[in-house]
Parts: structure tokens; sequence; C-alpha cells
């Protein structure tokens, strides 16, 4: 009997920890995001640009400022490390992210750079890319 | 100037003679070597002593920021290679992307 009521336990906490999972893989990276931060990309006053980093559209409130920065930072830490360990400059695993951020991960209603430097609104289209981008 | 001073020395010497007589020939003759020249470059300084009085350069600071691209140090190549890499970047780290 105690056997099975620990067993049951442990089938639960399976359980949990497997709805736990799902939930976080079904939401995906939005649910993730600083909601300040998914607002200011929803209502268009931040973008994405083609060198990998956010940018401001309009000119930004103190706080979107600072939040912007803040991500540039953290990115550019990323971006650091990802470079060093696969032998490219900053600016190239910056560059490439980009690529990749403006093609797989803005929405339709959120801005992105054009390879001419001009912010377009995301639509059901296909982005504009720059050349390089693989 | 060396010559010149030795020739001073000697009046009555026949180089010192031949200097004075170029000499007076390239500077106190109305149209010899010198003297229009000497007109000339007067008249030349002047004007341009008054130009530079009239006209001062002036340098202005752009109004637009100065953009500096920095794609110049792309290469191709290596983009394909990070291809994995972005996305893991972006996987791992998506609270920040």
């Amino acid at each position: 009997m105690a056997i099975s009521e620990k067993m049951k336990d442990r089938l639960e906490m399976a359980a949990a920890a497997l709805l736990i999972g799902a939930a976080v893989a079904g939401s995906g990276a939005m649910a993730q995001r600083d909601p300040a931060y998914q607002q200011a990309r929803s209502e268009g006053l931040i973008g994405e640009k083609t060198d990998g980093y956010l940018g401001f559209v309009s000119t930004p409130s103190p706080a979107v400022r600072a939040l912007v920065e803040d991500l540039n930072i953290k990115r550019k830490a990323k971006y650091t490390e990802e470079a060093l360990a696969n032998g490219a400059t900053v600016e190239e695993m910056a560059f490439r992210t980009g690529c990749r951020l403006i093609k797989e991960r803005t929405v339709p209603g959120e801005k992105y750079q054009a390879p001419d430097g001009s912010w377009k609104t995301r639509d059901a289209s296909p982005p504009l890319l720059d050349v390089r981008c693989p | 100037m060396k010559s010149i001073d030795r020739t001073v020395n000697n009046p009555f010497s026949l180089p010192k003679a031949r200097e004075d007589y170029m000499r007076h020939r390239l500077t106190a003759v109305g149209n010899g070597a010198i003297r229009p020249n000497m007109k000339k470059g007067a008249f030349l300084f002047i004007c341009l002593s008054a130009s530079a009085l009239a006209g001062c350069v002036q340098v202005q600071a752009p109004d637009k920021p100065i953009v500096i691209n920095l794609n110049i140090a792309i290469r191709q190549e290596v983009l394909y290679r990070l291809d994995q890499a972005s996305k893991e970047v972006i996987e791992e780290n998506s609270e920040i992307f």
C-alpha cells in the first residue's frame, strides 16, 4: 500500500513536470519576454535592425530606451560568446542572427529594418532581407 | 655669400665690378630681370593680404550624425557557418530576442 502511494506521487510529479515542460515549449519565447519589451515591439516603437540589435523606430521614452539598451547589451554578450566559439567576429554573429530574427521572429505588425535602412512593418509576405543573409 | 664678402674687401677686383654691374642691371634698371618682378611681388602681397582679411575659411560641423558603416567586417562563408549557432542563441536566450 505504502509503495503504491509513493509510486502514485512519483507519477503525479512526472505528469506535472511533463505538463510544465509542454507549456514552456508550447508558449515559446513570446511568453518569456518582458511584457514591456513585448508591448514596445507590438506597438512598433522598436524594431529589429539588420545588424542583430534592436533599434528605435521613433524617439523613445526613457523607459523604452533603457529597456532596449539593456537587451542590446545582453544580446551583444551572447553574440560575443557564440562568435568566439565559432571563429567568427561579433559583427558576423550578430548579423547572421539578425537575418534570422527578422525572418523568423518578427510577426505581422512588428517593425524591422530593410537593407536600405528604412523601417518596414512586417506583414504576411516575406520580409526584405539583406542580400548577404544566407 | 662668401665670394661676395671677399670681393667687397677688395674694391678694385674685377669680380666685384662685374657683380656691381650685374646687381645694377638686375635691380636698378626699370626693365631689368628683378625690378619689375619686385613690383609684381608687392602687388601680389597686397592682394593676398587683402583677401586674407576679407575671406576667412569657415568650417561648419555637419547637422546630421556621422554614420559609420560597420558591415565591412562580414565574410559570407562565415555567415553560412553560423547557421546553427544563430538558431541556438535565439532558442537558448529567447527572452532577449
